[in-house]
């Protein structure tokens, strides 16, 4: 073992530039997969609530066995206004419009999902 | 009166008993005062200071059990399952990258930790992936990469000045 080890190394930079490439592939692989949805899909406990245009703006309440939710739609984008539930991780999430993009209240086993035109059946089916 | 590196036996014995001590008493401290950031899966990891140092000090069969102890055991006082399996997950895979990149040579004990703590959150959110079977979960990525990083360089530091006294002074 060396005696007084050093902070940092030249390698270490090299290390360092190399996962960071590493993390930006990985969003703009994530990124170049993504376009607006058009739904909003609400499920609860994995059971379909509901299915909401995203083109035209509404607010939701959502009645869950577990406590109360209300969704709002408004210009293209799905965001949860208020929440029952203790953590509120689900209202700070703030909005989605991106096919695949998920708001989670896990409290609530809720989770609103953006898809597309005849994307929601066969998922809907699987669950 | 002999370094940690030199002890053999029951002296190594004792030794791997309280840094596995040390650790465990880390990731209590860690879970009893949880970072106030909404986002899930970020954390110091200040239980990898010890494996660090073991990793340097002890070398690599006795840092991977006193890792592999320290998890079962905070599973089995403090967690559960499951996340049993995101820990154990998480620090085999950033001690086999740390220890691969140790055996090179050419990185120092921030970069070994940086890229420990990249690879822990990358682990962790694989297992998640196949938890809820779902990709999405990849999209914290970046986020986790970037935290992985800055609290791996930390890590890092702090095991650097504790290899430097293990050096200059004596342990046991």
């Amino acid at each position: 073992m060396e005696h007084r080890p050093s902070f940092f190394k030249k390698a270490d930079i090299f290390l360092a530039i190399a996962l960071l490439l590493l993390g930006f592939g990985t969003l703009a692989l994530l990124k170049s997969g993504q376009k607006d949805g058009s739904f909003a899909r609400v499920t609860v406990d994995g059971t379909l609530y509901g299915t909401y245009r995203l083109d035209e703006d509404r607010t939701v309440g959502i009645e869950t066995p577990y406590g109360r939710n209300v969704l709002r739609v408004e210009g293209g984008k799905a965001f949860m206004q208020e929440a029952d539930c203790p953590n509120h991780d689900c209202v700070e999430k703030g909005a989605v419009s991106k096919t695949g993009q998920i708001i989670l209240c896990l409290p609530h086993k809720l989770a609103v999902t953006i898809v597309n035109e005849g994307e929601e059946a066969p998922d809907a089916i699987s669950y | 009166m002999r370094s940690l590196t030199e002890t053999r036996g029951s002296a190594r014995i004792a030794a791997c008993g309280v840094l596995t001590a040390l650790a465990l008493i880390f990731s209590y401290i860690e879970f009893l005062v949880p970072l106030p950031i909404a986002i899930p899966g970020i954390k110091l990891g200040l239980a990898n200071i010890v494996c660090l140092v073991c990793l340097y000090a002890l070398g690599e069969k006795h840092a991977f059990l006193i890792n592999v102890t320290r998890i079962a055991l905070a599973a089995l006082l403090f967690g559960s399952v499951f996340s049993a399996l995101y820990a154990l997950a998480g620090g085999v895979v950033s001690f086999a990258v740390m220890a691969l990149l140790k055996r090179t040579k050419r990185f120092s004990v921030c970069g070994v930790s940086m890229a420990g703590g990249v690879f822990h959150n990358l682990a962790q959110l694989a297992v998640a992936g196949l938890l809820v079977e779902s990709a999405q979960v990849f999209y914290y990525f970046p986020v986790l990469l970037l935290s992985g990083m800055a609290t791996g360089i930390g890590i890092g530091i702090l095991a650097t000045l504790i290899l430097r006294s293990i050096a200059r002074d004596t342990l046991l």
